[in-house]
């Protein structure tokens, strides 16, 4: 599969949870979901009820309009409701019926116009109040949206739309775990009702809950095998978990009672698209086309089946007709999008996207569409350009700013996403992933200030779910570590351990934060957590590992890093802690015998070859030379290791070889001319060649050396080394 | 190997200790210190990098030397915005989207402060790979008028430079042929990330070549100006009278100039100043920067410029940045004085001592000494 889909494709769902409810939408509202109304409300009139017969234009406007919005043909839908308003102002149905199209469109601005309009016409019509709330949620207006459901519910206190358009508020606004408490209670409450469970499940589809939506519909299913839509809906939530051979057997076995039925023959062309098996696709859709020929989702389908037999011609040709048509759907463009990719090359799709810029300059979809191919066919700097069109527009919604954010933050393009984010202005504050993955950006950037002031907006926001404030927690407490705030740091990290127990840098980060402080009690037991949160954290163990070593608790450091290599034997990282835990035991054979099984994998890393060459002299003269023939590997890896030449110079001092030793150290010392071991080793040298005044001199550098090779901003106030202090650290250098 | 002059002319410290003839800018310019030196956030603002700490050729954004000469501005990546007007067809004001989504441009480039030198190894010279727009993209947006010769750059700092003088934000003039330069960016990054908010975050002038002060931090406005513009915020906040080049003539006349090329230099970065060596084999290194061209050689003296020696240079000289330069000294007893100087491309020479016809604490590229001992 491409590698660009699934960010696509999991832009589209964000979408969906976040932005266009379309499916609740249509399906509460209009039945094409395949689910009718448990309870009707009284006051909407059906089209052509109530009107006289001067009225006839009218009501034809209004039915071309129900026929283009059933085709999903949605801006001539909104075009004939706009008529039939003009027709008659004062029709509610009108106002309602355009609101909707309005909305189906993603135009939820104008459409909450409209319905407020339809609501002032006809003010105790649940359905409008529904769709209202809905149209309220999708801009994000919560309180707004939960004001209007009061306002139903003084009309019909009893109406499970109403709990699902809550339910869905509560996920939008990240409130998961109110909504999971709603989702448990409906389906404990209405475990055997199917009607009512097939609903739930359409909302947690529509919300992008599918594993949960899968539970409730197979459920819905197994209760009442006769409606079409509870099995239907249920393949889609499969589709999305892309389980195709499992949603292929569904709907095989229930072919002969829903063959003939669209959605049907769609999904079915979905679930062979995703088997590769063209033909049956091609078949299958060609029965929906026969059925519903003006069905702009058959011809998506037909486009995508055409590029995947290798008809690209032909599927461009059709997909450019499918976002003609749907020009102004957030969601064909994005799943036009998504089936270029998929199936053309990036390149061509570039292509047949710019051609169709080309016919409507400057519309926002496309250039996003043309940012995203840009990027995913890995020019950089098209997608620059689009990026720059498309910021001259100035749009007034940002949304599509923040949908693009997101959609280069999991490519990994950061300034790009940032400035989306930038873009996004004020419509971020309502956006909380996104105001966490700017403050991510931002923390990534070194923009400390920045992150941690996003993050900790985050953190203080009670309708953000915990998953996200552990993130947020995490990107405070990196961003106050690196601001020096040690404890604030520590702080946040454990709130992001507390909070989000499966993130594994959480405790990395704290376990080094306390590492770093010589605290290893602490970094032990944060490390020994997080093995326990996540099991197959090799990072985990790693670390745990190493801690151990530090903290002097050699045995539980080899015993951890010996299962993680038996566990995972190409984790080269666990070799090298792994002996010297043996080492230190005194275990230097098992030591060498770690190192060696290392070097059958790649890459060769020149501290374990000198690992192994100072292993090898620990060993004693016989092994000298051996030790030698290692450090010739190691410099073959990389010869500007300094640490080569200083265990070189130790092995031709121990061998007696003072000129040579000296000449080693001289070139660590090349190297890294503050190496203190390097400085106490040639001080040796010197002393054993018998030139004691040199060595003594050597002695007298080493107390001029800082402790650190680091900056000072004031060198006068360096403290310096007392030569007694060199000489215990090379001591305990050598050991 | 060349002679070199006496070193009796290298003792003293290449900041005079009382300048000659001080003059009412030399003041303005000592006043300057007192900014420099105030406490901004709890943290020192007056910061020099030590040239041992840098391993490569780029120093670290925290080892990075600071100098500000206002309170830090509060800014933030959504609040940022920088306006280019002046004589152009079309004023416009960008925010961190454009530059983001803009085409950048990465190049290294050495910033020196123009008057401040501790001398040794430790001073206010530093080297980053820096990333951002080039100046001259945005100037062409705007469609700058015909005769235009200077720019104005405009930092959101302010403060007053002197008891008697207004508060006006931080500004430089410089000429508008080196903001077409390919080299002058309003850069974002600093090795790889935002630039840290004591080096001006989040965007700020580089003008590679130039001496420190005309890389403006904070930049919030590009102002195009004609021969004839005088901008307050340049010559009645005093700013006009910093960084001036102030040589005395015979006749006792000073003339001054602006400074802002940078100057060839050299500095030996080890041994250090009063060190105590063995004899033997040592290196000496260190770094050679200069703003007319790329470095062409390096030499180095270890008896106060006697003789030079050669240096070898650790990688290919580039324009703006500096180059990491070695060269070894078999080290025999006594004391030693050791120098080093550069040359480039271009035939500048870094001198051995201070113009003594310079009044002013500007532009301190003459060698200096690092005496040590070898027993």
């Amino acid at each position: 599969m491409y590698g660009g889909v699934e960010g696509l494709r999991y832009g589209q769902l964000r979408i969906a949870a976040v932005r266009i409810p379309l499916f609740l939408l249509l399906g509460i509202l209009t039945g094409v979901g395949g689910f009718s109304l448990p309870v009707r409300s009284s006051g909407l009139p059906r089209i052509g009820t109530h009107l006289g017969q001067d009225d006839d234009r009218f009501v034809s406007v209004m039915r071309k309009g129900q026929s283009a919005f059933n085709q999903n043909r949605l801006r001539e839908a909104a075009d004939h409701f706009q008529e039939a308003a003009r027709l008659r102002p004062g029709s509610a149905d009108a106002q309602f019926r355009l609101g909707i199209a309005l909305a189906a469109a993603g135009r939820f601005a104008e459409s909450h116009t409209r319905l407020k309009t339809a609501e002032s016409l006809s003010p105790s019509t649940v359905d409008i109040l529904v769709a209202r709330a809905q149209v309220e949620g999708s801009l994000q207006e919560f309180r707004a949206a939960r004001q209007t459901i009061a306002r139903s519910r003084s009309l019909v206190s009893s109406d499970l739309r109403l709990d699902l358009l809550e339910l869905q508020i509560d996920l939008d606004e990240q409130k998961i775990s109110q909504g999971f408490e709603k989702v448990e209670r409906i389906s404990r409450q209405y475990e055997d009702h199917a009607p009512i469970l097939g609903r739930l499940g359409s909302v947690l589809l529509g919300a992008g809950y599918y594993e949960e939506a899968a539970v409730r519909l197979w459920r819905a299913h197994h209760l009442d095998s006769s409606q079409p839509a509870y099995a239907l809906a249920l393949g889609e939530a499969w589709l999305q978990l892309d389980r195709y051979q499992e949603t292929c057997d569904l709907l095989i076995a229930l072919r002969p009672q829903l063959s003939g039925h669209p959605g049907f023959h769609r999904l079915l062309t979905r679930a062979n698209l995703g088997l590769k098996d063209y033909p049956a696709a091609e078949r299958e859709i060609q029965q929906a086309l026969a059925r519903d020929a003006d069905n702009l989702e058959n011809y998506l389908l037909l486009g995508s089946v055409r590029l995947g037999v290798g008809r690209t011609r032909d599927g461009l040709s059709i997909l450019k007709e499918v976002l003609m048509a749907g020009a102004d759907s957030p969601e064909v463009h994005d799943r036009v999008v998504s089936a270029l990719v998929e199936w053309a090359e990036s390149s061509t799709a570039q292509q047949f996207m710019s051609r169709l810029l080309a016919v409507s300059p400057d519309h926002p979809l496309f250039l996003s569409d043309l940012v995203k191919l840009s990027i995913l066919g890995g020019d950089k700097g098209e997608a620059r350009h689009y990026l720059r069109r498309l910021s001259r527009l100035n749009l007034p919604r940002k949304a599509i700013h923040l949908e693009l954010g997101h959609f280069l933050f999991e490519q990994h393009e950061q300034d790009l996403a940032l400035g989306q984010f930038l873009r996004g202005g004020t419509e971020i504050h309502s956006a909380p992933e996104a105001k966490l993955e700017l403050a991510i950006l931002q923390s990534q950037g070194g923009a400390y200030s920045g992150a941690l002031r996003h993050a900790l907006e985050i953190l203080k926001n009670e309708a953000v779910s915990p998953d996200l404030k552990g993130a947020a927690a995490t990107v405070a407490g990196i961003s106050y570590l690196k601001t020096k705030q040690k404890q604030k740091a520590i702080e946040h990290l454990q709130l992001g351990v507390r909070l989000a127990p499966e993130v594994e840098r959480n405790y990395l980060v704290l376990a080094e934060l306390f590492r770093d402080g010589q605290e290893f009690p602490e970094a032990i037991e944060i490390l020994e957590r997080g093995c326990e949160a996540i099991p197959d954290s090799t990072d985990l163990v790693l670390h745990l590992g190493r801690t151990y070593s530090a903290a002097g608790d050699n045995e539980r450091a080899a015993a951890v890093l010996r299962q993680l290599i038996v566990r995972n034997p190409s984790q080269v990282e666990a070799y090298l802690p792994l002996a010297q835990a043996y080492e230190s035991l005194g275990h230097v054979d098992k030591a060498i015998q770690v190192l060696q099984a290392r070097i059958e994998f790649p890459p060769p890393d020149v501290m374990v070859s000198t690992a192994m060459a100072g292993f090898l002299f620990r060993k004693g003269e016989p092994y000298f030379e051996k030790a030698l023939a290692e450090l010739e590997e190691a410099e073959q890896i990389r010869a500007s290791d300094p640490d080569i030449y200083l265990l070189r110079g130790r092995v031709y001092r121990a061998q007696e070889r003072y000129e040579a030793a000296i000449q080693a150290l001289y070139r660590a010392l090349e190297l890294d001319p503050l190496s203190q071991s390097a400085h106490y080793q040639l001080a040796l040298a010197y002393r054993d060649a018998g030139r004691p005044e040199m060595s003594f001199r050597r002695f007298e550098i080493l107390q001029q050396l800082t402790p650190e090779k680091d900056r000072s901003r004031s060198p006068q106030e360096a403290s310096p080394v007392s030569a007694s202090e060199v000489k215990a650290r090379s001591d305990n250098f050598l050991r | 190997m060349t002679q070199g002059r006496d070193l009796s002319q290298l003792e003293s410290r290449p900041i005079p200790k009382a300048l000659p003839r001080r003059t009412w800018f030399s003041i303005l310019s000592g006043l300057m210190m007192a900014p420099w030196t105030r406490s901004l956030r709890g943290q020192p603002i007056l910061g020099s990098t030590t040239l041992r700490a840098v391993e490569g050729r780029l120093t670290p954004n925290d080892l990075f030397f600071v100098r500000s000469h206002f309170p830090e501005p509060n800014l933030s990546l959504q609040s940022w915005r920088l306006r280019i007007e002046g004589h152009v067809a079309s004023p416009f004001e960008i925010q961190m989207s454009d530059l983001l989504e803009a085409e950048t441009t990465r190049l290294e480039a050495v910033l020196e402060c123009a008057g401040f030198d501790l001398g040794g190894d430790n001073l206010a010279a530093s080297n980053a790979e820096w990333e951002g727009v080039m100046m001259s993209d945005l100037l062409r947006r705007a469609g700058v008028s015909e005769g235009a010769s200077r720019v104005l750059l405009q930092g959101t700092d302010s403060g007053s430079l002197g008891p008697s003088l207004p508060s006006y934000p931080f500004t430089r003039i410089i000429p508008f042929k080196k903001c077409m330069a390919p080299e002058t960016l309003v850069a974002f990054k600093m090795n790889g990330r935002f630039l840290p908010s004591e080096h001006g975050f989040p965007a700020r002038a580089l003008v590679p070549g130039h001496y420190a002060t005309d890389s403006v931090k904070w930049l919030s406005r590009i102002v195009i100006l004609k021969e004839e513009d005088r901008p307050d915020a340049f010559y009645s906040s005093g700013m006009d009278r910093l960084y001036l080049r102030e040589v005395g003539t015979p006749e006792g006349r000073v003339i001054r100039s602006r400074v802002s090329n940078l100057l060839i230099k050299s500095r030996i970065a080890a041994p250090v100043p009063e060190s105590r060596w063995p004899p033997g084999h040592h290196t000496v290194w260190g770094f050679a920067w200069s703003g007319a061209s790329e470095v062409e050689g390096v030499e180095v003296s270890f008896d106060g410029g006697g003789t030079w020696n050669p240096a070898q240079l650790d990688s290919m000289p580039l324009p703006f940045t500096w180059v990491r330069w070695r060269c070894a000294w078999e080290a025999g007893s006594g004391q030693h004085v050791l120098l080093s100087r550069a040359w480039d491309r271009a035939g500048n020479r870094q001198p051995l001592t201070r113009d003594p016809n310079r009044l002013d604490g500007y532009e301190l590229n003459s060698c200096f000494p690092v005496k040590c001992t070898v027993v």
